[in-house]
């Protein structure tokens, strides 16, 4: 699934509602605190769109047996780049997030601004 | 299958009450053996006692026969008078004493100490008595009665010299003694018989009364060598022998279990009615639920010229919780037409609340003139994830009856599928943002449908599974919808939700297909 976001205040909350939705289906009960996970790597991500000034902000979803990667589009300028924030830094870790809870992340470039992509792995 | 609330309770009655009395029973089979063993331990005891007493009653008789041995071909009975007078008389051993010697087959009493002795001179029984001592390598024992004294006399009699010495004592009329005041006996009732059987007419002495013998319960029995005969002692215990804890465990068992039966038979009752009730109030929960959903979701739809107009919707297994699916078509000015299909994230009641206020918004919209487009770009401002929490995509379209023209906006919706009798295809949407993320613009497509072409509207439920790809789904979709030899928008509704809706599937669905006839 992939909908399309206004670079608003909205945006995080409307893309972890997203993702949520549309794990809650795909997931066993037992296996909630993955789309959890994944709905929060999306809300940092989406949070870094909407502070690098993004007008239009594209989430997806795309699961397969083993994997589940959330897409994070932006037609914002600037790079993502993991940022050594401090103890009592309020935000700037936003990639440290990502980091830490997806098994892997990458960057593309777009014709206008870029993707984050961030993949989990499935439980057995 | 739903359990009885009694039905449990019972069974749990049943089983608890069967093991506590096989556990009291079990216990008190143990107590009952242990009582056995520690009776018969003690009987034996008793009987060694009873052995030791009886060398009390050889030993005088023996003592006197070989006195009498040096000094009786003399023909003095000084010794056996002096010895005996030591053993007779009140509180003694004996009551009387004789001393006997024998002349061929007459016996003649040479001798005579304490009381005037049952077993007279002459007497055939006193003869053929000492006549069974004289054959008789130990002392011999027989029970006398004459008149309403009874004794018991022994005799020992010394072949190699011809004197015999009879012995004589008396047996209470009762038969009840307190005989061996000793700790052998001190925990038991016992009846002590002449001979080697119980009976009544052989019993010598006993601690009860003799008309309560023979001694009932639980009885233990030891035979002890009196002489040329034995004694047969039988005991009873007087009180219990083992641990007090043994004695009360079966009913210890009994009683506790019989309270614990009691407790868990109640808890059980209460717990399966309590979970009946829960039961009960989710089903009428869900039941709830589905109804008001229900309620949003038109009773009909509306009389269109040349569409033939079918829905469906279908709740997810999930729980308790209903989806916020919907659709929604209404007839409009000059043949045209508006439809809605729409997905409120999330679920349960909210979601459901959202659905309505979403449909009733857009509808509202639609019947007063707006464009698709329009609809979405008015209600993009009514709704607010940050106020209600939820994500609202939808396929807004309006539709003309007369020339199959159809246009449609998309609010971040799966793209509809147009099912025409030579294939199929997505209609290519612009998709703009949900409803809830907000305020936004939308573009319109516009498209003509052709006689005989249906458009299949519907929410992600219908073509999502768990372990693919959206992508996959919708193709999936298109090859049945391809495959299908429908002539019905019903029909296509029917085999689309059929073939790909999955039991275990937890997401709503709903479906909308218009199957635009032509104009006539």
């Amino acid at each position: 699934m992939i909908i399309q976001l206004p670079g608003n205040v909205r945006a995080p909350a409307a893309a972890r509602e997203f993702v949520r939705a549309n794990l809650e289906a795909i997931l066993t009960t037992a296996h909630q605190s993955l789309g959890d996970d994944l709905a929060l790597i999306v809300s940092e991500l989406v949070t870094n769109s909407v502070h690098a000034q993004a007008r239009t902000i594209e989430v997806e979803v795309r699961v397969d047996d083993e994997c589940i990667e959330v897409h994070v589009t932006d037609d914002a300028g600037g790079w993502p780049t993991v940022q050594a924030a401090t103890v009592d830094s309020l935000d700037g870790r936003g990639l440290e997030i990502v980091d830490q809870l997806a098994d892997s992340w990458r960057t593309e470039s777009r014709a206008r601004g870029k993707s984050v992509i961030a993949t989990r792995r499935r439980p057995e | 299958m739903p359990r009885r609330p009694l039905v449990v309770a019972v069974s749990i009655a049943v089983v608890g009450l069967v093991l506590t009395v096989a556990s009291s029973w079990a216990a008190g089979r143990v107590d009952r053996n242990t009582e056995q063993r520690l009776l018969q331990v003690q009987t034996d005891q008793a009987g060694t006692v009873l052995s030791t007493a009886i060398l009390l009653v050889q030993q005088p008789l023996s003592t006197a026969l070989s006195v009498e041995k040096v000094a009786g071909p003399m023909g003095d009975t000084s010794a056996f008078t002096n010895l005996m007078s030591a053993q007779v008389g009140a509180g003694k051993m004996f009551e009387s004493a004789s001393l006997w010697q024998r002349h061929g087959h007459r016996m003649k009493r040479i001798a005579q100490v304490g009381d005037a002795p049952l077993m007279r001179p002459g007497d055939k029984t006193t003869v053929s008595f000492l006549q069974h001592a004289f054959g008789s390598k130990t002392f011999i024992v027989r029970a006398v009665t004459h008149d309403a004294h009874s004794s018991i006399a022994y005799a020992q009699a010394d072949a190699s010299t011809g004197f015999a010495i009879t012995a004589e004592r008396s047996v209470p009329a009762n038969r009840r003694a307190r005989v061996d005041n000793n700790s052998a006996f001190a925990q038991l009732n016992y009846a002590i018989y002449i001979g080697p059987k119980a009976d009544a007419a052989a019993l010598s002495t006993t601690d009860v009364a003799p008309s309560s013998l023979p001694l009932a319960g639980t009885t233990a029995r030891t035979k002890v060598p009196f002489g040329d005969t034995v004694l047969t002692l039988v005991t009873s215990p007087r009180e219990h022998l083992g641990a007090p804890l043994s004695q009360r465990l079966p009913l210890i068992l009994l009683i506790g279990g019989v309270l614990f039966t009691a407790f868990a038979s109640g808890a059980g009752y209460q717990l399966t009615r309590g979970r009946q009730a829960v039961e009960t109030l989710y089903g009428e929960q869900r039941d709830l639920s589905e109804r008001l959903q229900r309620a949003l979701l038109p009773q009909s739809h509306p009389a269109i010229p040349n569409l033939d107009i079918a829905a469906e919707y279908v709740a997810g297994a999930q729980g308790v919780d209903i989806g916020g699916d919907w659709y929604s078509i209404v007839g409009l000015d000059d043949g045209r037409y508006a439809f809605v299909v729409g997905d409120v994230s999330g679920r349960g009641i909210d979601a459901v609340t959202v659905m309505a206020r979403a449909r009733f918004t857009i509808r509202a919209y639609l019947l007063d003139g707006h464009s698709p487009a329009a609809t979405l770009g008015k209600c993009s401002r009514q709704f607010d994830i940050s106020e209600d929490g939820h994500l609202t995509t939808a396929l807004v379209g309006v539709g003309d009856s007369r020339t199959g023209e159809v246009t449609i906006a998309n609010a971040g919706h799966p793209a509809p599928l147009l099912v025409r009798r030579d294939g199929v295809e997505f209609v290519t949407t612009t998709p703009g943002p949900p409803l809830g993320t907000g305020a936004a613009t939308y573009a319109s497509t516009t498209f003509t449908m052709t006689p005989g072409t249906t458009l299949l509207c519907f929410t992600d439920g219908l073509v999502e599974r768990r372990t693919e790809d959206i992508d996959t789904g919708m193709q999936r979709l298109a090859t049945t919808a391809a495959g299908a030899t429908v002539s019905s928008a019903d029909e296509l509704v029917h085999h689309a939700v059929s073939t790909l809706r999955t039991d275990d599937a937890r997401d709503d669905v709903a479906v909308l297909a218009m199957r635009w006839a032509g104009a006539r």
